[in-house]
């Protein structure tokens, strides 16, 4: 059941992103191939093809500039949805199962807050400053640490 | 039961592995090309990547328990496995990893509990015979999903004796044992069957007098009784070769066969002993009692783990592991020819012998003629390996059917060693008997 979820979640990923830009569709065949490969679930990295498809053919058209901000952050939406539905199928929880869904849908959520966040930023009129040079650096440093575990070991 | 409490091996688990492959890719153009839409389309990603825990440090405590350490081919046992992670966690996967020998008979081998305390609990059929060793891996997915933690532990060793197949009639030697026992032996001696009338001599006991002809002859005369004594049997195996589907091999037949006939003797009160070649030999000597089957049937499991080049001297086995006039009854498939001299060696020391064939499978029938042939070769190879054997006076019973017969045929092996065996408990065997 859950497998169908992710692999539903999947068309919807892919059917967006040819829908968003029509002239990339080679890649979303790709992604589309990689799915019904990740059906039977033999090939763990099928799902991992499917969405970098998807992000590809989005990417497409980013940089043809055909595809809006909003339709971007969609369809990075979408591809999170269906990585999380594709880690749900591999883990084979019993039916009735809502932890995971508990601590699923709060990702899902800030990944569109991220993406909301992200696509006003992009959009923002920022004059040219050292400061923000200086500021952009500290705040991947920052990013750095924190992903590393620097302070925190373990 | 056992138990271990240890730190779980932590490493990034798929899923962390796939957000960050895919949310590399629009990074990594945001980076060269210098377009910020692809860190919109990275940014849902790196965000789930961002808010999961990071990589714990806790363990966990695994318990293994089973609900006996020693079975029957055939039988379940019950395998319960319980993890408690010791911190928090999605979800709590436990896996049984048994050999093929051991088959997980009710529910999955695979039990995934959504975090907190997992218990896993199954039905294990044991399949075949032998010493295996199974383990159980605990895997525990972090909160956030992106390290999983490993950890196993082993099941320990279950020990799976051969299902003895049932016989109902015993072959006997001709000769037996001096101890007591249940069978009539030939010589005059205390049992109850009557052996004949003999005259009357000082220190015969006077209710032993036979009335009727001491009146007739005029002279005191007693009656006689046969002696009932114990029989001796010593199973050989055969341990060279192991040939046929698993479960089902030579060698599995010959060990159930070893066993069958150690309860089936030692049930009647005779004294059972096994040698098994290979090589090298092992041997248990005779002895009687349920001990003693348990004894061969413990002693039988080691002869899978042990295949050698070396051709085995049986004059090395001691006159006590096999005694003169104990009925040698040898499985075994006949593949081997030092297994073959082995056969013509206790032939020639002047053992009670009889062979049974355990060869259950053949050659596959070829395509061509020249295939065809070559089976038909065999077959008669076979042939007249047996009538060499039986001039020599080896009489060779077939285990299922005899040899060069159809051996395709499937024939449990609960009954059918006794149906081969059944010919020779008609009279006793002697040396050279056919």
């Amino acid at each position: 059941m859950t497998r169908i979820g992710m692999v539903l979640l999947g068309a919807v990923m892919l059917g967006t992103a040819v829908a968003l830009v029509p002239a990339a569709w080679p890649g979303a065949l790709a992604g589309a191939i990689a799915l019904g490969l990740a059906v039977p679930g033999r090939w763990p990295a099928a799902p991992t093809a499917a969405a970098s498809a998807a992000v590809v053919t989005t990417g497409i058209g980013i940089e043809a500039g055909a595809l809006p901000l909003a339709g971007a952050s969609a369809e990075g939406v979408l591809v999170l949805a269906f990585l999380l539905a594709a880690d749900v199928a591999d883990t084979r929880l019993p039916p009735g199962t809502r932890r995971w869904t508990s601590t699923g849908v709060p990702v899902l959520a800030a990944g569109v807050a991220a993406a909301a966040a992200c696509a006003i930023a992009a959009t923002a009129k920022v004059p040219a400053s050292p400061w923000l040079a200086v500021i952009g650096a500290v705040a991947a440093s920052a990013v750095l640490i924190t992903a590393t575990g620097a302070k925190r070991p373990g | 039961m056992t138990t271990t409490d240890n730190s779980l091996a932590w490493a990034p688990s798929a899923h962390y592995r796939r957000l960050a492959t895919v949310a590399l890719l629009p990074l990594l153009a945001a980076v060269i090309l210098g377009h910020a839409g692809y860190l919109v389309l990275a940014a849902p990603l790196v965000a789930a990547l961002a808010l999961a825990d990071r990589r714990p440090a806790y363990g966990a405590r695994l318990t293994a328990q089973r609900s006996a350490e020693r079975c029957v081919e055939g039988e379940d046992i019950t395998v319960r496995v319980r993890a408690e992670p010791d911190g928090p966690a999605d979800w709590v996967h436990v896996t049984l990893l048994l050999p093929p020998a051991l088959q997980v008979a009710d529910g999955a081998a695979t039990h995934v509990q959504d975090g907190g305390t997992a218990e896993a609990k199954c039905q294990v059929t044991a399949r075949r015979w032998g010493r295996w060793t199974g383990q159980a891996v605990l895997k525990v997915r972090s909160r956030g999903g992106l390290f999983d933690g490993s950890m196993t532990i082993d099941l320990g060793e279950l020990t799976v004796f051969p299902s003895p197949p049932a016989l109902s009639q015993l072959a006997l030697p001709a000769e037996l044992h001096t101890r007591i026992g249940d069978h009539i032996d030939r010589r005059p001696g205390e049992g109850v069957e009557f052996a004949g009338v003999r005259p009357f001599t000082p220190g015969d006991r006077l209710r032993r007098i036979n009335w009727p002809v001491t009146s007739r002859r005029g002279a005191l005369h007693v009656n006689q009784f046969a002696a009932e004594r114990a029989a001796e049997i010593i199973a050989v195996i055969d341990a060279f070769t192991d040939t046929g589907p698993a479960g089902e091999s030579t060698l599995d037949r010959t060990v159930r066969g070893a066993a069958g006939l150690a309860r089936a003797y030692t049930r009647a009160g005779d004294r059972v002993g096994v040698v098994t070649i290979y090589g090298s030999l092992r041997w248990i000597a005779p002895g009687a009692g349920h001990l003693q089957f348990f004894r061969i049937a413990e002693s039988v499991l080691d002869a899978r783990e042990a295949l050698s080049y070396l051709s085995p001297d049986v004059s090395r086995v001691p006159r006590a592991a096999m005694p003169p006039g104990a009925l040698v009854v040898f499985f075994s498939p006949l593949l081997d020819d030092r297994a073959i001299e082995a056969v013509m060696d206790l032939r020639e020391r002047g053992h009670v012998l009889i062979v049974v064939d355990v060869l259950a499978t053949q050659p596959k029938p070829g395509k061509t003629a020249l295939d065809d042939l070559a089976l038909r070769l065999w077959y008669l190879e076979r042939q007249a390996l047996r009538y060499r054997l039986e001039a020599v006076g080896i009489p060779v019973t077939g285990w299922p059917g005899k040899p060069g017969q159809d051996w395709t045929a499937k024939e449990s092996h609960e009954d059918d060693l006794d149906s081969a065996l059944s010919r020779f408990a008609r009279h006793r065997v002697r040396s050279g008997a056919r």
